[in-house]
């Protein structure tokens, strides 16, 4: 009723060509918003000489809406895959509606921490920041479940011409999920992102990762990225036209692979390892 | 009744005039679009109101007092006045208040939900211009599709 009259008012579509229905509107609208809130936030960052934890405070929200950005466009892009029904059924519809929720609520904490030089994750320090940092874990939570929502749907809906893309989509999506849900969920139960004491500080560029010693993030990062790379993979699989019997299993060996660096990356941070030593 | 207005103190209008924006806000984010009259609150009852506020309290005062535009140290002896200053604050409630509206007719217009319309307005309310950059990249998005029920 409501979706209907905001429909009477519209004269303006989604720029990039995908269908324009609710579920894939409301992913647009998502994508659209962290471009301008990355957009917005660089002269503050340019002007701000305060740092958190050793970097410029606007760092965290900035990289919060890049990463953001290419998560709600890529299940966007993917959602085409299954017939409109089922983009805007129930299944579907939900999840996306709550990804957009929780996007809004965590890009307005993270930024105004930021505007505040606190921290967003890992404050224990009042109560309502304690709060809010268990709020944002529900968020976290709702931020990917689309991309189950997507890995299921596509699995019984999608369309069959493109094989590689769909198990991309389908492994990646689904794996990278649970990945993403035990890799963080790790992250915070844990006191801080590092183990072991930092000295100089030495970090990789933007992402900020310890090269001193162990950081849980780079192993969140590259489990988390399967959401991308495997359907990417997929699709150039199927553009040089090879059939599926090779395109899928390829799809299936490069999610194995890359769950196994993550692996990799997450015991080395346990060690108190940097994966990139000074 | 003009000598009940000039009896009027600054603090007090300072609070109606604050009171009457939030209530403009408060429709803009929260009630629903349907209805042109109560939309018509924000976007022009409200604005208009605190125009005609703010014509009252600069008018009188901007040739009289010190200070002027040309430069930032002109600028702050002008808003040393305190008249001066309620009215540069109710210039930023009445602007930002129809900006708002602007912006969120605009996004009905692109169909962008509800919920991110919320932090657009509310980032329009507390940081005006900080709203509206947000709202011009995410504009860029969109493009006009005639086939479109509120194109015709």
């Amino acid at each position: 009723m409501v979706a209907k009259f905001l429909d009477a008012r519209r004269t303006h579509a989604p720029r990039f060509g995908l269908d324009d229905d609710h579920s894939t509107r409301a992913l647009m609208a998502a994508l659209f918003f962290c471009i301008a809130m990355t957009t917005v936030l660089w002269p503050a960052m340019a002007f701000d000489t305060r740092t958190l934890d050793g970097a410029n405070v606007w760092i965290k929200p900035q990289k919060f809406g890049v990463s953001l950005a290419l998560h709600f466009f890529t299940v966007a892009l993917l959602a085409q895959q299954m017939p409109r029904f089922a983009r805007t059924g129930p299944v579907f519809t939900i999840p996306v509606y709550g990804s957009v929720v929780a996007l809004m609520l965590e890009a307005v904490y993270v930024s105004v921490q930021a505007a505040r030089a606190r921290r967003s994750h890992y404050n224990f320090e009042t109560q309502l920041e304690v709060f809010m940092y268990q709020l944002m874990g529900i968020g976290a939570l709702l931020l990917v479940l689309v991309s189950l929502a997507l890995a299921i749907q596509v699995l019984i809906h999608g369309q069959k011409e493109k094989q590689g893309l769909r198990w991309g989509t389908i492994i990646g999506m689904g794996i990278g999920f649970f990945a993403t849900l035990g890799f963080a969920g790790y992250m915070s139960i844990s006191e801080w992102r590092l183990v072991g004491e930092t000295v100089t500080g030495e970090a990789v560029p933007f992402f900020g990762w310890s090269r001193e010693v162990g950081d849980m993030r780079p192993a969140h990062f590259v489990a988390l990225h399967m959401m991308q790379t495997l359907p990417l993979l997929g699709f150039i699989l199927d553009k040089a036209k090879l059939p599926a019997r090779i395109s899928v299993p390829a799809v299936l060996v490069a999610a194995l692979l890359q769950l196994a660096l993550a692996a990799a990356l997450f015991s080395q941070a346990l060690a108190g390892k940097p994966f990139w030593p000074v | 009744m003009l000598n009940t207005l000039q009896a009027v103190s600054m603090e007090q209008l300072f609070s109606i005039a604050g009171q009457a924006a939030l209530i403009g806000w408060i429709i803009l984010i929260f009630l629903p679009r349907r209805f042109d009259l109560l939309f018509a609150v924000p976007q022009y009852i409200i604005p208009f109101g605190l125009a005609l506020l703010y014509a009252g309290l600069i008018l009188p005062t901007i040739y009289t007092g010190e200070g002027g535009f040309g430069s930032l140290a002109d600028v702050a002896a002008l808003l040393s006045n305190e008249k001066a200053l309620l009215a540069g604050w109710i210039h930023y409630l009445a602007f930002d208040l129809f900006i708002g509206a602007w912006i969120a007719r605009q996004s009905d217009g692109l169909g962008i939900p509800r919920v991110i319309q919320a932090v657009l307005l509310a980032a329009t309310f507390m940081f005006g211009p900080i709203g509206l950059a947000l709202f011009i990249v995410m504009r860029i998005g969109y493009r006009r599709d005639p086939s479109l029920p509120g194109s015709t």
